[in-house]
């Protein structure tokens, strides 16, 4: 039986003024899989990131999730149908604190008016899942401190939090490791094999090879707007054409 | 005691329209400046129903119906064209309606107005009528206060922050706004159509836009984003418009008087205090 | 056939006032980002300025003009300097800036109604009418149109052909980059208003003398100019001579055939096709929405 894909990215293009950032971009996710999507900077790989969660429209292509054609669907009905996603700047909801900020995550309901005058019985629903995911992902913090105090390695792992606690079956991570230290990089990597072994099936941007290398099941190589090569992080890394897109004059 | 009830209603109606306009300005993030006309065509459904022998109660009901309805199509676009040029759109709004107003005689009555509004019987003792006010003020506070404590509130306010953000957590912005303006043109239509039969006349002159400096300043004073900012800011700029009644100037520089503080107020809390007194986000 | 030739005469001279205006507002916008509805009251302003000393204090028509672009341009600078610029330090984004220009609308009107009274004031002008082809022209239309014209191809010239009109546009492309290429920002800033405020007191002057000031103008004639502006393309020189010709025709068809109350009506259906459909105008680059 074939493994259903994810998601398939089908000839996705995407000018902006005259510079093509996307030239027919193909490829395809497998479930419960860690992918990888790297390539030099101006690749394409954010633009693309963004089209996928709904944030840019693409020009051409579609964009199959589940089997579903989502390619004009708004990104809230992205969501809605399991696309979650961290932001590489982290983009908090800075007068909130973490406990709030994560129950917006949580609630898929509040866009009804009406239930402001139901009885409310879920606080320690929510109460319990937000103690879960913070602890999966080992955030240390009273949840009552506003996110605005938080340091930029607790802002990451708060965003990935938020990302994990939103309904969701698809994992968008753009550049979970940027700036980050190097004790927090190995704790998002033991983070990233548990998320593994939950099943969850992840797509995620980044530049550190070497984080790429060690939790990535598979390697989607951009250039220039398009894929260049994909396939297994051992092959990857030793093929001679990757090499010189990275180590080449535009790097 | 005359003055002090018709003062009492007159601050209750506007702080209704304090709390209306507090839904999409404070709360979803909107430069709605279209406000000022939904006040305007609740307060004229209603006035053309009764004077046309409808019974109040039924045109409070179609005043609030007709303004959600406006108001619910001066949401539609925003998803479309944004900021600035929303802003600008509303704008046209309300010189459409101006226009309306104006020049549909047969059914306005033009420049001249709407004389001779009926009160609803029962309530023609202006006791009687600020009684009314309040109850509708009582219970319009209380919707508005409970739907913006509510998860749909911090929804709203989320979009409000962060509109990308808020959809990519699954929030609907389009569905939110409109809801939040709906709800708020509703409570406006209600709110002109007490107007009306207050004080028993309208002219398209009510509805122009230097009521919306003074509404704003009141929003803005009290703090965006904030139940009791509204009110209080409402009831210290009506406060204001009030005390100056008593100085002793030519009537003629009444008005532009009034003007000239609620403007002047407005700009100082946007240059120096954009939070206002009580505010939960700021003008930014 | 008259007909015709009348309403596009009509439609000429309102679109030179508002081209005036919206020539102004157009490259102020894509200078500075700010939508500066106050733009009206200084419209406003100059016009009850040069009234003032021309029809109150009885001054020549030349000082009364020099002293009208003076006022009207210390207050569009004013603006600048004591609200935009505190604005733009604290990092204020649109709700700010548009809270702040209602409010100097606002107080603004209010000041002009103070001084001068809600009852309008015109000119009792002189002046001999001409006709040819059917159409009535005055001398003191003509003499609008063609100055009106002047100022805006002046205008037009130093936008393209000066340091200082290059150095503009800069700005408007890319702030930034101006700034790290040496561009002052701050005084193109100051100077964009000074200008658009000039441009905008010889609008007031030429609506004093033809039509009538009253002090409630001001918020509908920045709203048209906007408007203008928009349809034209923002950031569009030729856009907005462009948009101010559609608008003034287009008004002028309505009010002969429906009345004049409905004309702003018109503009402002226009404006919303326009925001909605073509939000970039018809020469303006996509970037602006």
């Amino acid at each position: 039986m074939k493994l259903m894909p994810t998601l398939q990215i089908k000839n996705i293009c995407k000018s902006f003024g005259g510079v093509r950032a996307v030239n027919r971009c193909s490829f395809e996710l497998v479930d419960k899989k860690i992918t990888a999507l790297i390539g030099p900077n101006g690749a394409g790989k954010t633009t693309l990131f963004n089209v996928v969660n709904g944030f840019i429209p693409a020009d051409e292509g579609k964009i199959f999730f589940r089997e579903e054609d989502v390619t004009d669907f708004t990104v809230w009905q992205r969501s809605r149908l399991g696309m979650s996603r961290t932001f590489q700047l982290s983009r908090l909801f800075k007068n909130l604190t973490i406990k709030e900020n994560l129950i917006l995550a949580l609630r898929q309901d509040d866009d009804l008016f009406w239930r402001a005058f139901l009885k409310r019985g879920e606080g320690s629903e929510l109460n319990k899942k937000i103690v879960e995911g913070m602890g999966f992902v080992g955030l240390k913090k009273n949840p009552e401190t506003s996110v605005k105090d938080l340091s930029y390695g607790e802002q990451k792992l708060f965003d990935l939090t938020r990302a994990l606690l939103n309904p969701h079956s698809l994992l968008l991570l753009d550049e979970p490791v940027s700036g980050v230290n190097p004790v927090l990089r190995e704790k998002l990597k033991e983070i990233m094999r548990h998320l593994k072994e939950k099943g969850e099936t992840v797509l995620l941007i980044e530049h550190d090879i070497d984080f790429v290398r060690s939790v990535a099941d598979w390697i989607v190589v951009m250039d220039q707007g398009r894929v260049l090569k994909e396939g297994l992080p051992e092959k990857i890394f030793k093929d001679p054409e990757v090499l010189e897109v990275y180590l080449g004059p535009t790097e | 005691m005359g003055y002090l009830i018709h003062t009492l209603t007159l601050a209750a109606i506007y702080i209704m329209v304090a709390l209306s306009y507090s839904l999409p300005v404070g709360y979803a993030g909107m430069l709605n400046l279209g406000h000022i006309g939904l006040l305007a065509v609740g307060a004229y459904t209603a006035a053309i129903l009764t004077t046309s022998g409808i019974s109040f109660w039924l045109a409070l009901i179609a005043a609030a119906l007709i303004s959600g309805i406006f108001g619910f199509f001066l949401a539609l676009p925003a998803r479309r064209i944004k900021g600035d040029y929303y802003a600008l759109m509303t704008l046209g709004f309300t010189f459409v309606i101006n226009a309306v107003l104006l020049n549909w005689i047969k059914l306005t009555k033009g420049p001249f107005g709407i004389t001779g509004i009926p009160r609803p019987s029962g309530f023609t003792d202006p006791l009687a009528f600020l009684v009314l006010t309040l109850v509708f003020l009582g219970f319009t506070a209380w919707f508005v206060h409970r739907v913006l404590g509510s998860p749909f509130g911090k929804a709203l306010e989320a979009v409000r922050d962060d509109d990308l953000v808020a959809e990519s957590l699954g929030k609907p912005t389009a569905k939110l706004r409109l809801t939040a303006l709906f709800i708020s043109a509703v409570i406006v239509g209600l709110a002109g159509a007490l107007l009306a039969h207050f004080i028993q006349f309208i002219n398209p002159q009510i509805f122009w836009l230097d009521n919306v400096v003074w509404i704003l300043a009141a929003l803005a004073l009290g703090g965006l984003a904030s139940f009791r900012g509204a009110v209080i800011g409402m009831l210290i700029l009506f406060a204001i418009f009030e005390l100056i009644r008593f100085l002793s100037i030519p009537a003629a520089l009444l008005g532009p008087l009034r003007l000239i503080i609620f403007s002047l107020l407005l700009l100082l809390v946007v240059l120096y205090r954009p939070k206002g007194i009580f505010g939960r986000a700021q003008i930014e | 056939m008259e007909v015709i030739l009348q309403i596009l005469i009509n439609g000429i001279l309102a679109a030179s006032v508002y081209g005036l205006i919206a020539g102004g507002l157009s490259f102020l916008y894509a200078t500075t980002k700010i939508f500066h509805l106050a733009h009206g009251v200084v419209v406003v302003g100059g016009g009850y300025a040069f009234w003032w000393a021309a029809a109150k204090l009885g001054w020549p028509m030349w000082a009364a003009v020099i002293f009208a672009l003076i006022v009207s341009a210390l207050a569009g600078v004013a603006m600048n300097e004591f609200v935009y610029e505190v604005l733009r330090k604290k990092g204020t984004k649109g709700l700010g800036y548009l809270i702040a220009t209602l409010a100097l609308l606002t107080l603004g009107t209010a000041v002009v109604l103070a001084l001068f009274g809600a009852a309008p004031k015109t000119f009792n002008f002189e002046t001999s009418s001409h006709e040819a082809l059917g159409v009535v022209v005055t001398t003191l239309q003509f003499w609008i149109i063609a100055t009106s014209a002047l100022l805006l191809g002046i205008f037009y010239w130093t936008q393209k052909f000066t340091k200082f009109g290059k150095a503009m546009r800069a700005t408007a492309d890319n702030e930034t980059v101006a700034e790290v290429l040496g561009i002052d920002t701050k005084r193109i800033r100051r100077s964009a208003f000074a200008l658009s405020s000039i441009l905008a007191a010889a609008a007031g002057i030429l609506i004093g003398l033809e039509f009538n000031l009253d002090p409630n103008m001001g918020v509908l004639l920045a709203v048209k100019g906007f408007a203008a502006s928009v349809i034209g393309g923002v950031g569009s020189f030729g856009g907005a001579i462009i948009g101010s010709l559609i608008i003034g025709i287009v008004e002028q068809v309505v009010v002969w055939f429906g009345g004049a109350g409905w004309r702003n009506a018109a503009t402002f259906l226009i404006l919303f096709l326009f925001l909605l459909f073509k939000p970039s105008g018809l020469f303006g680059s996509k970037r602006e929405t």
